[in-house]
């Protein structure tokens, strides 16, 4: 057992903080929200390529760096630190994976190369969370209509999954049709797509026969390649949550220190300090459970689904939490646009909707755990 | 970042778990699996007895206190090899409840202040079970403002006298020795003026009683004491430096609360799994949500201790990040209780072993889990000391100081 970072990971880390604390400052994010409102920032999308990050758990033979999820993990709560303006949840924490998981190697060697190298970003669309219809396939093409996808008005590529198949759609096809939406995520913009008999190439391992080569963890079957995908996302975005929780507390101390009321300052008020204490206890809590379900999902270990709900719920309480009173602690100024702590606390709101519904969290928690205890 | 043993780890439990195998007392085990919490009885057996027995054993093959060095009584092992250790002795730790104090308090603060020779003399008991601790710090007008107190101590010759009154003393009443927190000079600021000592708990002087508790137990007590003379020998760090010592005895107790503290969800699980009369229920959508609340925090709280105690290097002091353990598993006992007995209908009421469900160890653990929110640092203290400590917050402006 080993409970601190590796020389590699922590420098790793390092490396990635150096960057974004020049690259991914308040500013930065302000101005590319002002240019482009449903887009991203692509010089910063860009800048973590060349650091690497794109491309950190991509497989070396498509010029990724063939790291580890747990890695992935470390970065993600780095980057949740920063205000990031770039498609790591929809092209990282899911595409790629899924690309890697359910790709022929010809759609490896094609799309996950421009990923890593930072040229593309690509939208996830599970159908199971963005369709209100069954999407109907005919001839190798696509019509449906997908709601509220992530990235989606930027991406060059939509990643879609669903029980029956998988496909890879290229976003300048003409069948396809996006809608930008106005949501409250600053950060991380969404759109409608609807596909009018759009070209959708059957991913890989998908378009085989069912279980044609025996894998580990059935990865040929779609319906657990795309449950797997669902718990990697879901732990990764723990760690973006966590590193974000740090950010809102962070934020939220050092004001404590230098606004100063009835003579003192505010952080030496017991209201103000055990609002801070609960939000860092609740953070850490997240922080344990992100980590063990890092270490769950990079080892393929059998608690993967209990941990990665774990982790998901508490992590979102904890951003929820902390976001929210990260404004408190700062008063008026908290509820201003120009002050940050609202770009936190939109988007606790939103990633706590983007990993589905928190009941079915709950039921994949408990009943994991109530397996282990009548096992035991 | 690694939660699985490496080869390393997993011969020492291997190891670990052959001695425990052939060396646990299985005939009391079905007790000690209904003791999860604040094990202060057993039924068919005398505890302290039972408790000394299994002690003793472990101390004879180098089981016992394994982080401490071996010199002492010890294993010299490693904060994972502790970690490893603790979850294969599993039930069979409540039988160590009696010793927590001296292992995980007076003990730790002797290795850091007391003479070599001291050390050879007092620790290896205290592995052994031979010989209990009790801490004396807390008093009527000194509790979360421990550096208030007022028992005095003042020197006489070789010898100081001390005249005053200890109170919510857990266990005085079978400790053989005491950690004693005194003030040697009332003319300085009150965190200057205490030093810690040690002394014999059979010392003329001393007058120990019980204090019935809300849960009706009594573990502690009132001590008084009546010029009852400690020789300087066993004077813990300097004069006037006792506030210091203090707060490395209670960083300790926070790191062994923190990372060890049974909350019951495990149980609570089975309870919710049962057939009732509206049916299981774990079946009920709000139960399901509640349990979910309950089990990131069981998880988070486990796997935090992990990361404080295996992240120490060999022989380092916790920090005050040890403090979120208790904070969050006082309150969460208290839920967990709440809704097993909700779970139990009209019958959770009753907690009469025999009658009650589960061994009554939930009605026990909701009269018990309300002091685990005081004991050792109050819920209040605790976030003081993340928010100042650890978040590096300002001070409230004191008088006293
Ligand atoms: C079961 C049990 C066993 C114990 N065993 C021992 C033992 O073996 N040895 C020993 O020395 N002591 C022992 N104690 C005593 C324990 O350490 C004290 O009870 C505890 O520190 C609180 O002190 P107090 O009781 O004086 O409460 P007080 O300090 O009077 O606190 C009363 C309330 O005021 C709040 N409060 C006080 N100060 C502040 C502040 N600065 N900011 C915010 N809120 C504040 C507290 O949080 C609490 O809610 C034990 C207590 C219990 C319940």
């Amino acid at each position: 057992m080993e409970f601190q970072l590796s020389d590699l990971q922590r420098e790793l880390v390092e490396g990635v903080e150096r960057y974004l604390r020049d690259a991914a400052t308040p500013e930065a994010a302000r101005a590319s929200l002002d240019r482009e409102p449903h887009g991203y920032d692509r010089e910063l999308w860009r800048g973590l390529a060349s650091l690497g990050v794109t491309g950190l758990s991509i497989g070396e033979a498509y010029g990724g760096m063939g790291l580890g999820d747990l890695e992935l993990g470390f970065v993600a709560e780095c980057a949740g630190r920063f205000l990031v303006r770039a498609p790591l949840g929809s092209t990282i924490w899911r595409s790629a994976a899924a690309i890697e998981l359910l790709g022929s190697e010809a759609q490896k060697e094609r799309w996950l190369t421009k990923i890593a190298a930072g040229d593309i970003a690509v939208a996830y669309v599970d159908v199971a969370a963005h369709a209100f219809a069954e999407p109907e396939i005919a001839g190798g093409r696509l019509t449906a209509r997908f709601s509220v996808v992530a990235d989606a008005m930027a991406a060059d590529l939509f990643v879609v999954v669903a029980p029956g198949g998988a496909w890879l759609i290229e976003a300048e096809d003409e069948g396809v049709a996006r809608t930008a939406l106005e949501t409250f995520d600053l950060l991380q913009p969404s759109a409608d797509v609807a596909l009018t008999g759009a070209t959708a190439e059957p991913m890989g391992a998908a378009a085989e026969p069912m279980g044609a080569a025996a894998e580990p963890m059935g990865e040929r079957d779609v319906r657990d390649a795309i449950r797997f995908l669902r718990q990697r996302a879901a732990v990764l975005t723990a760690f973006e949550q966590v590193g974000m929780c740090q950010a809102a507390i962070d934020g939220a101390v050092a004001y404590a220190k230098e606004r100063y009321a009835f003579g003192r300052a505010i952080g030496s008020f017991q209201a103000v300090k055990h609002l801070l204490a609960d939000m860092y206890v609740k953070m850490e809590i997240a922080r344990s459970n992100s980590y063990y379900a890092g270490w769950a999902l990079a080892t393929r270990d059998a608690n993967l689904t209990a941990a990665a709900a774990a982790a998901h719920l508490s992590a979102t309480d904890a951003l929820r939490h902390c976001a929210a009173n990260a404004i408190q602690v700062h008063g008026g100024i908290g509820f201003t646009w120009e002050l940050d702590c609202h770009l936190r606390y939109r988007r606790a709101h939103h990633l706590a909707l983007q990993s589905g519904p928190a009941r079915l969290w709950q039921d994949d928690l408990i009943d994991a755990l109530a397996r282990q205890r009548e096992a035991a | 970042m690694d939660f699985s043993d490496n080869a390393r780890d997993a011969a020492f439990r291997a190891e670990a778990r052959a001695w425990l195998d052939a060396n646990r007392p299985v005939e009391l085990a079905p007790q000690l699996a209904e003791l999860g919490f604040a094990p202060n009885s057993l039924r068919d057996a005398d505890l302290l007895a039972e408790s000394r027995k299994w002690q003793r054993r472990k101390a004879d093959a180098g089981w016992a206190c394994i982080h401490w060095p071996g010199a002492y009584g010890g294993r010299d092992a490693s904060p994972v090899e502790r970690i490893i250790w603790k979850q294969e002795e599993g039930i069979y730790a409540n039988l160590s409840h009696l010793f927590f104090i001296g292992q995980n308090m007076c003990g730790p603060t002797l290795i850091d202040h007391a003479t070599e020779e001291q050390k050879r003399r007092y620790l290896p008991p205290i592995v052994s079970g031979d010989e209990i601790w009790c801490q004396l710090f807390s008093e009527p007008t000194a509790g979360s403002d421990l550096a208030a107190v007022q028992t005095r101590a003042v020197r006489d010759g070789d010898d100081w006298v001390v005249n005053g009154q200890k109170v919510w003393t857990s266990g005085a009443h079978f400790s053989n020795f005491g950690l004693l927190l005194a003030r040697t000079d009332p003319t300085v600021a009150k965190h200057q003026g205490l030093t810690m000592f040690f002394l014999d708990m059979a010392s003329p002087g001393i007058d120990i009683r019980p204090i019935r508790q809300a849960d009706g137990g009594a573990e502690f007590n009132e001590v008084f004491f009546a010029d009852v003379r400690i020789p300087d020998s066993q004077r813990l760090g300097a004069p006037g430096e006792g506030w210091k010592v203090a707060l490395g005895t209670l960083m300790n107790e926070r790191l062994s609360h923190g990372t060890g503290m049974p909350t019951g969800f495990p149980e609570l699980l089975d309870l919710a799994q049962s057939d009732r009369a509206g049916g299981r229920p774990i079946d009920d959508p709000a139960v399901r949500a509640k349990l979910a609340s309950l089990a990131v925090r069981e998880s988070g709280l486990r796997l935090t201790g992990l990361r404080l105690v295996g992240g120490l290097k060999r022989g380092e002091a916790p920090g005050p990040a040890s403090s979120i353990g208790k904070l969050v598993a006082g309150p969460m006992m208290q839920e967990v209780a709440a809704l097993a007995i909700e779970m139990q209908g009209a019958m959770g009421v009753v907690s009469e072993y025999g009658k009650a469900e589960a061994a009554a160890r939930f009605q026990t653990m909701l009269l018990r889990s309300a002091a685990t929110r005081i004991e050792g640092g109050t819920d209040e203290i605790l976030r003081n000391i993340i928010a100042e400590r650890v978040l590096g917050l300002p001070p409230e402006p004191r008088v006293d100081k």
